[in-house]
């Protein structure tokens, strides 16, 4: 895969690259973007495929608001995050939720990219990233998002409520009874999950 | 021996007295380990979409592009501002071709005016008198 040869150029700059048309400037925001945006897909709908149509939409939705992005409003993160997670509740309530409960299907488990791990370990990684999964699927959707947000992504809670456009204090609310809920769905797997092993 | 942070914390406690942000910690680490990659094909679908925007936001407003009607004609029709450029210059071309016609109608007065002539039936007139003499001594030649 191409390298991003535009690593040092700011997100917004890039887009008004793209804007006027310039061919590399679309390359390295899809190479910088698509993955972060299918990876959160992935994570609030625990489904592959799903996960690539909501991530190939989300992209097409940027193409087009670029020529009229407003500098200095939003980080094109934020933007991005929101607009995925709004794609993914639609998608949520048409399938109904809570539908099959059984956690993501086999070809949907992530695949640990970590190289330096041995295949035990990057089996068990895996194995534990898809009980989070699991359990985050059973998760409210409002509840499954600011956790996402906040404990996988790594967002700071100002940022997350600038996503989802409510307060910070809701956002606290929100992580700390969605992680409540995680620890109550996996406290009884852990020793199956290799943390009783060492 | 591989170590897990929060190992230590959790296992003297009770399940239920666990600290919701150790025992999660782990989980949330291998989640951020492990991810659910963009595919090629979403790769090259997503930058598919990106060049097919950026040739839409090109083409010219108000031609609608469509495939195999490109040439020199097309191209210039486009640049000169499609219908309402061309029924512009349908006018201006009517217009030049009416003017074109009938110039010594409007110099005319003007003409003579400035000649200091009272009537444009003298001038005219010479010039018809002058036309019919020559019409008739071709005829008579």
């Amino acid at each position: 895969m191409p390298l991003d040869t535009h690593a040092d150029v700011p997100d917004e700059a890039l887009l008004t690259l793209f804007a006027n048309g310039d061919g590399a400037a679309a390359q390295a925001l899809t190479h910088r973007f698509t993955p972060v945006v299918m990876a959160h897909a992935f994570r609030l709908l625990g489904d592959r495929a799903e996960a690539e149509d909501v991530a190939q939409e989300t992209m097409l939705r940027l193409w087009k608001i670029a020529p009229e992005w407003r500098r200095g409003e939003a980080k094109v993160t934020t933007w991005l995050y929101r607009v995925v997670a709004n794609l993914a509740t639609d998608r949520l309530r048409k399938r109904g939720r809570g539908a099959d409960g059984h956690g993501p299907a086999l070809d949907d488990v992530p695949e640990p990219v970590d190289g330096a791990m041995s295949a035990e370990e990057r089996l068990q990684t895996q194995a534990r990233a898809d009980a989070l999964q699991g359990a985050l699927d059973k998760l409210p959707e409002r509840q499954r998002q600011a956790v996402v947000l906040r404990h996988i992504e790594g967002l700071g809670n100002p940022e997350i409520a600038e996503v989802m456009a409510i307060s910070t204090e809701a956002v606290e609310s929100l992580t700390a009874r969605g992680k409540r809920s995680l620890s109550a769905a996996l406290a009884g797997r852990r020793d199956e999950l290799g943390y009783g092993d060492d | 021996m591989r170590h897990w942070p929060g190992d230590e914390t959790n296992w003297g406690m009770g399940m239920t007295e666990m600290n919701d942000k150790h025992d999660l910690d782990d989980f949330f680490q291998a989640a951020q380990s492990a991810q659910a990659p963009a595919s090629e094909a979403l790769m090259a679908r997503v930058m598919q979409d990106a060049l097919a925007v950026q040739a839409e936001n090109a083409a010219p407003a108000g031609v609608p592009s469509r495939g195999g009607r490109t040439g020199v004609f097309t191209g210039l029709f486009a640049a000169l501002g499609g219908w309402p450029a061309m029924a512009g210059l349908g006018t201006a071309a009517v217009a030049g071709l009416w003017i074109g016609f009938s110039p010594a109608l409007g110099l005319g007065d003007a003409v003579n005016t400035a000649l200091g002539v009272q009537s444009t039936d003298t001038l005219f007139g010479d010039y018809a008198t002058g036309y019919d003499f020559a019409f008739e001594e071709g005829d008579a030649g």
